[in-house]
């Protein structure tokens, strides 16, 4: 049977970094051949702060993807996180020239430079030019322009932009392995491709990733994406507030909060006690569930409560027809449905990725959904691209994958 | 900063209304009041300092002898004599508000006489006036005690604006003359939204007399907050700025309010849809208890801002102690509760005889009587003003002081402890700090709340 298109999606998290190795099918959809991971080392709230530590976790994870897909990776899209990545909504103009018959490629160019004529504080680079809508001729939500006679052209952007040398550090991080970027893809993006269909995106969905040290969030209105951001809060936080609240080792506070916590308070008895075995390094003790669960719920309620003030600043929430999406490592907290309702007052959800075949325990896991979401979005970009770049591309890019196989 | 637009003041050319400000706080309070909005209407300077006469900007200023000051008692009559054009004024107006500082010498005095002249006079009378900072000492702060229960004999209702709650959630770093002018821009905003509520204006109003009947019963009890905001999402960025300004403590004081006054003017294309939010919002903060009162005063001028004016009443010792360093502020307040308690009992016969123009009006600053069953009522009432700290806040604040006022006098001052440890951030010691809304996210969260928790038992 003859191979389609492999891409490969390199997430580096602050708690693991993961890799997704998929091919992409001719209906959008993409295949899992494998996934390679490893816990993170040298990552803080989805930044490099240990050069080589990274570094060597991304071999070690690039090696596992390898052996389980059986592809040896040369280039890999790479999703990028972090507190200052930061975004915005602007519109280009473009007037068109009086010899012009039609707008064409060259004229959706200019006007996207145009929204881009913007002043980013010097430290920071564009990452994300994403049309939102067309206006011709102040004709408004045009989805298509090409072709289309007019004398003047709009365009709304969501431009998103971060620190260019933070970026630059994971680029150089792979460099280092002789790895070529593909592209960068906010991560909040790559997510959203695999939780949302695009019905949920036209009704108007809010994505939330909620990782270990970032919470990424992204929102859809009318097939457009209109808000997004990060918040440099996430799973680490939750385990470092346990950490100093119940006076306990890390490693122990991690384990704590993923198999007895609960981010709702109602969810303890009076008195209830949590027993925690010695271990090497670390005497054993009682905990209340009680405390436990009130660390868990300040810390989570408080994030939420952020992100729904940052989401109401963009828009209505009632306009968020479809709901909101969680997805990252924390979504599998207990309780994290009913505290997401309750604060957003809105249907909240915890879909598994779609349009995506391969070993179930891969997608069905919230913790790829980044690493899965680029390999989806490549294949996205890959489906725009006309035929005769496609095989170039291809050929160029990705000969190498074909070796192996 | 305009909270007043151009549209409003054509309609208000000839006003039903005076604004009188009394003393140096007054005029003050009127001049940032024409600063923001040149031609405010109905503006009335009085003061017995020429000089800060001369540098206002009020175009009506109406000056008193200096002589007229402090422990002078006034007399109607020869008030009406001091004052002719003053007496003119009142009786054109159909209500008054009157502004001052309460604590110094003149507007502490003045102003209850004044409230007892506009009342002779059968006419609406509001008070808004500053209590001042606690750095400006025992005496102003008796002073200022003593006047404010005057007040509230003599009007329809009294607007307090404690200039202690209103800085308590700013830096201590924060220059003197920047929390004057939080005070004054915190008039500058009640002001414009008083007048819509009493002139009954737009299409939902609130009426005075429900107004006026929610100042009464909670004499001194209340807070507001106000915001505005433009362009797509500006409801809730107003409704934000609201909620943040310092007297509302985030909405968190809404839940024990008992009347809320939503005042919700700007663009004439305010929505159905904004209003609702609105509403709604508000809903979630107030408890169940809680009235809530809707205005909308749409405006003419196409893209104005949308400003939110939120007042709140309480019920007695409903409104809690204010946010920031807690212990700090109970062992203030409780501290000053005594004080004020001892030093300036109020005679209860200096009562003013409001009908009686003839009658001598009483030197507001009260002689200490030999009743103690008055004293008592003295110093009950001053501490219903500055509101009981309940017992589950104090249990949180210092275990032992709880103890001491609950089983004896609870009037003992409690002595507050300051914590010098730094918050704790564990794996974030070293790492670039979270900072959201100036707080340091980084810290646990249950320590920034001062969450209790129980603690390990190691076994």
């Amino acid at each position: 049977m003859p191979r389609e298109q492999l891409f490969v999606g390199l997430e580096i998290g602050t708690t693991k970094i993961c890799v997704v190795v998929a091919e992409g099918l001719p209906d959008g959809s993409i295949h899992i051949l494998g996934v390679g991971e490893t816990p993170s080392r040298g990552v803080r709230k989805g930044e490099i702060i240990d050069f080589n530590s990274a570094t060597e976790c991304v071999r070690e994870a690039i090696i596992d993807a390898e052996e389980k897909s059986n592809v040896e990776i040369r280039s890999v899209w790479v999703a990028i996180s972090g507190g200052h990545l930061q975004s915005f909504n602007n519109r280009g103009t473009w007037v068109l020239p009086n010899d012009h018959e039609a707008i064409n490629e060259e004229d959706l160019r200019m006007v996207e430079l145009n929204a881009k004529e913007v002043t980013l504080p010097a430290a920071n680079a564009f990452l994300h030019t994403i049309i939102q809508s067309y206006h011709v001729d102040g004709n408004r939500n045009v989805i298509d322009p090409l072709g289309m006679v007019a004398s003047r052209l709009e365009a709304d952007f969501h431009i998103v932009h971060g620190v260019k040398n933070r970026i630059q550090n994971t680029l150089r991080s792979l460099e280092s392995l002789h790895l070529d970027v593909e592209d960068i893809v906010m991560s909040s993006l790559a997510s959203a491709q695999v939780v949302l269909t695009q019905q949920q995106k036209d009704q108007g969905a809010l994505v939330i990733d909620l990782g270990g040290g970032t919470t990424d969030f992204l929102l859809y209105l009318d097939g457009a994406v209109r808000h997004s951001g990060v918040l440099a809060l996430g799973g680490d936080h939750l385990t470092n507030d346990i950490s100093i609240g119940l006076r306990l080792p890390i490693v122990r506070s991690e384990l704590l909060k993923i198999e007895e916590g609960s981010l709702l308070l109602s969810d303890s008895l009076p008195g209830e006690k949590i027993s925690l075995k010695n271990d090497a390094g670390f005497s054993g003790c009682e905990i209340e569930r009680h405390a436990l669960n009130t660390i868990m719920n300040a810390r989570m309620q408080e994030l939420l409560e952020l992100l729904r003030r940052d989401v109401e600043r963009a828009c209505h929430l009632d306009l968020l027809g479809a709901g909101i999406m969680l997805t990252g490592g924390c979504s599998k907290l207990r309780g994290i449905k009913k505290l997401t309702e309750d604060i957003f007052q809105l249907p909240v959800f915890l879909p598994a990725a779609t349009h995506v075949s391969g070993p179930t325990s891969a997608f069905e896991n919230p913790e790829f959904s980044t690493a899965i979401g680029l390999t989806k979005y490549a294949n996205a970009v890959y489906c725009q691209i006309p035929q005769e770049n496609l095989l170039s591309k291809i050929v160029g890019v990705f000969g190498g994958f074909f070796g192996k196989k | 900063m305009s909270h007043f637009s151009s549209s409003s003041n054509s309609q208000l050319s000839t006003p039903s209304y005076r604004i009188i400000g009394v003393g140096n706080a007054g005029v003050n309070f009127l001049d940032r009041l024409l600063l923001s909005t040149p031609s405010f209407p109905g503006l009335i300077a009085l003061n017995n300092d020429a000089e800060s006469l001369g540098a206002s900007v009020v175009p009506h200023q109406l000056a008193l002898p200096a002589s007229v000051a402090a422990a002078q008692p006034l007399t109607l009559e020869k008030m009406g004599v001091l004052l002719p054009g003053l007496f003119e004024e009142i009786k054109k107006a159909s209500f008054l508000i009157l502004l001052g500082g309460l604590g110094g010498d003149f507007g502490s005095t003045f102003l209850p006489a004044l409230a007892a002249f506009c009342k002779a006079a059968k006419k609406v009378t509001l008070a808004c006036v500053s209590l001042p900072f606690a750095f400006e000492g025992k005496k102003t702060q008796s002073m200022a005690t003593t006047s404010l229960l005057a007040l509230e004999r003599e009007c329809d209702g009294v607007l307090l604006l404690d200039n202690n709650r209103l800085c308590v959630t700013r830096s201590s770093t924060v220059a003197l003359a920047e929390t004057f002018r939080a005070s004054d821009e915190a008039f500058v905003a009640l002001l414009p939204a008083l007048l819509t509520i009493m002139l009954n204006r737009g299409p939902v109003r609130i009426t005075k007399s429900h107004f006026l009947k929610a100042l009464k019963n909670t004499p001194q009890k209340n807070c507001f907050g106000y915001g505005q905001a433009q362009g797509a999402n500006r409801l809730h960025e107003a409704l934000e700025r609201t909620l943040k300004s310092p007297l509302l403590q985030r909405g968190r004081v809404l839940a024990k309010a008992s009347t809320v006054f939503l005042l919700l003017r700007g663009p004439k294309d305010i929505s159905f849809a904004e209003v609702q939010t609105a509403m709604q919002e508000i809903e979630r903060l107030v408890g169940e208890e809680g009235d809530i009162q809707l205005s909308l005063q749409p405006e003419e001028v196409e893209g104005a801002p949308l400003k939110i004016f939120l007042f709140a009443t309480f019920q007695k010792e409903s409104i809690s102690a204010p946010e920031g360093p807690l212990e700090s502020r109970s062992s203030h307040s409780s501290s000053f509760m005594s004080e004020a308690a001892v030093s300036s009992p109020v005679n209860s016969s200096s009562s003013l005889a409001p009908t009686n123009l003839g009658a001598p009006l009483p030197a507001v600053r009260a002689l200490p009587t030999a009743s103690s069953e008055k004293k008592k009522d003295a110093s009950q009432e001053i501490n219903d003003f500055f509101g009981e700290i309940n017992e589950e806040q104090l249990a949180e604040l210092a275990p032992t002081a709880k103890k001491k006022l609950s089983s004896s006098s609870q009037r003992k001052s409690i002595q507050g402890s300051l914590d010098l440890k730094p918050l704790q951030r564990g794996r974030f010691d070293k790492s670039e700090p979270t900072i959201v809304e100036g707080e340091d996210l980084d810290t646990p969260t249950y320590l920034r709340l001062g969450l209790k928790l129980h603690g390990v038992d190691r076994s």
